[in-house]
Order: C-alpha cells, then structure tokens, then sequence
C-alpha cells in the first residue's frame, strides 16, 4: 500500500479522529515536515494515525496539500491581494471552526505554506480595525471582565488563605497536645480552670 | 390569550436571533489558544499600522508583538513637530504615526492606554496611523515615543523635522539622548532662532532650509558634526579653516579656486580632523590648477557616501 520510493506516485492512508480512513497522495504529504520527518523513510505499515483531527479538517488540509502539488517554488506567504481565486474560494468555504482546526492541524503536520496563508489571513482579518474590535475578534477579556475576574480570584485566595490558617492552627493545637507529658497537660488544664474561675469571681 | 402569548414568544426570539447573529457579524478568533508558532507567525504578519492598536489590546499582546515580531526588519523611530507626531519608518520608507492632539474635552471615543496615561485614540483619515488626544502635548510626545521605542526595541529617535514653533518638543528628544539625532528644519529661520537652535539644539546633523543672510556661523561650526544649510552663509574661508565638522554642505556659496585648493591642502595634510565629506560652489575653477600639486583620483564610477 505505502513504499518510501517513488511516493508521488503512491497513495498513503490516513486515519482520523473518527477512525474513518482515507488516501492521500505521497506528493501531498511531502509537503508536511511532519510526515516527512516520521514516515517518509521508514515507510507505514497501516493507516497514518492523525487522529488529534478530524475527517473534515484533514481533508481540508490535504485538499490545499494536492492543490499546491505543482507549486515547488515557495517564497513565503503571498499578499492577500494575490491569492488566486482558488485559494480564496478554499479559505472562503471555510467556517470559522473549520478554519481553526485546519491551522492546528497544519500547524502540527507542519505544512509551512498552508500555515503562513492562515496566518496572512488572520493579520489581514484585524487590519483596519479598532483595540476594541480587535478585542472583540480575538476575544480577549475587556478590562472590566478582567477586574471582575480579579476580584473573584482574589477572594479566592483570601478564602483559601483564612481556610490555610486555621488548619495550621488546629494542627499547632494538636502537635501541642500531643507533644506535652500527660502530667504536664493535667496542670495546664487545672491552670485554664483555675484562671476561668478567678476571673469569674472577680466578676 | 395562550395565542397572544406565543405571538410575542414568536416575535421576541426573532428579534433576538438577528440581534444575536447580524449579517455581518465578525467572526471571533481566539488567537491566544493558537500554539506559540503559529502566534509568532500571525504576529510576523501583521503590518505596523495594525500593530500598534494590536499591542494597545492587553499587556500580554504588549509584550507579545515586542517578543515576537520580525525583528529582522530594521524600523526607525521619526518625530515630527509639524504635525506633533511620532512615526515609525520601514525599509521601504513608509510613515506609520501616532499623531498627539491637545485636546482637553472629552470624547466619545475608545481609550487606550499608552505609557501609563489612559487617552482616547482613533485612526488617521489623513495619514497612516493613528490619532491619539492629550492634556499636554509634551508629555504626549514624550509618551508616545517610549511607548514605540520600547515595543519595536528601538532606542534612539532618528530624525526630527520641526518649526519654529515646535522647538519645545526639541527639550523631549535633548533629554532622552543628548545630540544623537538628525535635526530638520524647513523654515528660514530668524536670527534669533538660528541662535537659539545652534546654541541649544545642535544635533549631530542639522539640515536647514536657511540662515539670515549676514548671520555668522563660525562659531558654530566647532559643535556641529554634520551641517547642510540650503541658503548663502555668511562664511569666511578662515572658518572653514576653523572648523571642525564631519560634513558640510553649503550649496549657495561660491568660493575661488584659489581659495578651493588652500583649503584642499590643508585637508590633505590633515589640519582638518574629523572632515569627510565638504560641499561647495565655485566660481573661476581650473580643475588643472586646484588639483594639480595634489595627489588624487578622479571617481569615475557613483559612490554611496555613508
């Protein structure tokens, strides 16, 4: 099924999160680093395992993979403006989960082209936008949210901290009982009584 | 009754839905959840203009852009008095600013915090960049500029265009790192003025449209590193023979070929220490006499001066 010589001509299976497998051409998968570092020599046995991923996002990612076959010569991300129009149609069809599992997955299969197009693809998402929308985009807390969040935090610790001190207090009372000869702990105790006493006479 | 009810049941879930999800609504992002490289790699392609307001988003993106943006790409940090910016400049001479605007009352508008002060910002319809409004336009600049100089980790500002009416900002970039600067007037200054700016303000280079036309700048000459000067200077070959610049360039003054070659062999046995680079017209020239006596090589090919 799988032969490390001549792998542009062969068909590599590859399993997904789901179990489902499905083949992919050796020409696509050279162009994960990831792949090329763990199977391209040693050949596979069975079906590739990546199955941190789903079907939908793997085949998304080869999709790209078998599109950019031909592409040999890659100098770095392009311009939004110069992606062709089938490179945005793929990006297009995406949604925005989609979207996020493809760059984790090319981000692990280290597909440097494919992750560097996402990547232009968010820095061209914030371009023109405001702190407040870019916030919103990359959802990250606003600064009300983040005071809110603080002040749980710190009640949490001062909770933590009062539950701490009496569990320290309780075990010194416990060492200290157990730490005194039995004589000396009848005295200390008759001491106790004795001063409760006096006191409540002098009432 | 049941059936009015369900109506508005009906109608209050349809206009939550369009509230909810609008036609155009921005699709979020977590890119904080997205592993390191794939950080790194937004944040390398991310222009400057989106940068700023990017890195303005928490401390954490702060220090995100700061450690992770392409640090191959040298950027210069420019002031600019007339317009009261601070701007950063890429390799291919692009002007990305941050324009401070003294403006006292309120408005309706995002606050951001830059330096320690909490002011409202908004992009540019003028230029490329960003307007940001201040109580003091001083302290402003001199907010600005540690605010860029620390997140794109350059130290010093370059170059400094002002008026006369801007000087004061001069006090902010003197402070900060003495004379290391370019300095750029475009005015033809007073006598006045050119006092107060050779005598407080010489910057290493100093590039100025025009002197007064009987002011004497002999005795400048001696703090002055480099001096370009766009007007006829009242100048003397005797201070040239006095001074002590790395560059000059006087290019409405016409001097004699007697006198070109007394100064050329001065140079040439060294009175002049530190003098590279010498700029000057002249009148009645006879390339055979001047050079004659002198050992030189006629360039024939372009040079780049640095």
């Amino acid at each position: 099924m799988t032969s490390p010589a001549s792998s542009s001509e062969v068909k590599y299976l590859i399993e997904s999160s789901e179990g489902n497998t499905f083949d992919v051409s050796g020409a696509a998968l050279r162009q994960s680093n990831t792949f090329n570092a763990m199977f391209l020599n040693i050949g596979a046995d069975g079906p590739i395992p990546f199955t941190d991923y789903n079907e939908a996002t793997l085949k998304k990612v080869f999709e790209y993979c078998e599109h950019s076959v031909n592409e040999e010569n890659y100098s770095g991300p392009k311009h939004q403006d110069d992606l062709s129009k089938w490179d945005l149609n793929f990006f297009n069809e995406m949604d925005q989960k989609m979207f996020i599992d493809v760059i984790n997955a090319s981000n692990f299969l280290d597909i440097e082209r494919l992750t560097s197009y996402c990547c232009e693809r968010i820095a061209r998402m914030l371009r023109g936008k405001n702190t407040q929308e870019m916030i919103k985009v990359i959802t990250l807390p606003t600064a009300e949210e983040l005071e809110a969040k603080q002040k749980v935090e710190e009640k949490k610790a001062a909770a933590a901290k009062k539950v701490a001190e009496k569990a320290a207090e309780t075990a010194e009372k416990t060492e200290t009982l157990e730490e005194l000869p039995v004589q000396q702990l009848v005295q200390t105790t008759r001491n106790k009584l004795t001063r409760k006493y006096l006191s409540f006479s002098n009432e | 009754m049941a059936f009015r009810s369900t109506m508005v049941f009906t109608v209050r879930s349809l206009i939550r839905s369009f509230s909810v999800t609008p036609l155009f609504q921005m699709p979020a992002l977590p890119i904080l959840k997205f592993p390191t490289l794939v950080l790194k790699n937004i944040l390398r392609s991310i222009d400057i203009e989106t940068v700023i307001p990017f890195s303005l988003c928490s401390r954490k993106m702060y220090h995100l852009v700061k450690n992770f943006r392409d640090k191959t790409i040298s950027l210069e940090l420019s002031m600019d008095g007339e317009d009261s910016s601070v701007g950063v400049v890429t390799p291919d001479n692009h002007y990305h600013e941050v324009e401070v605007v003294v403006e006292r009352k309120s408005r309706n508008l995002e606050s951001v915090n830059i330096n320690g002060h909490l002011v409202a910002m908004h992009r540019s319809k003028w230029h490329n960049g960003w307007v940001t409004y201040w109580d003091d336009e001083v302290k402003g600049i001199q907010s600005v500029i540690e605010y860029l100089s620390d997140l794109f980790g350059i130290k010093k500002v370059a170059s400094v265009t002002v008026t006369p009416y801007s000087f004061k900002l001069l006090d902010v970039i003197k402070e900060r790192q003495g004379n290391d600067y370019e300095l750029s007037i475009d005015h033809r200054l007073s006598e006045k003025e050119s006092h107060f700016i050779l005598e407080n303000h010489p910057a290493k280079v100093l590039r100025i449209s025009g002197l007064p036309p009987y002011f004497k700048i002999g005795k400048y000459l001696q703090t002055v590193d480099s001096l370009f000067v766009d007007s006829e200077l009242s100048i003397t070959i005797d201070d040239l023979l006095n001074m002590n610049c790395v560059e000059l360039f006087l290019s409405e003054n016409c001097f004699t070929g007697a006198e070109i070659k007394r100064l050329l062999q001065h140079w040439a046995i060294g009175v002049f220490k530190q003098l590279k680079y010498l700029r000057l017209d002249v009148e009645d020239f006879d390339l055979e006499d001047v050079f004659g006596e002198l050992t030189h090589t006629r360039m024939t090919e372009k040079r780049t001066y640095k």
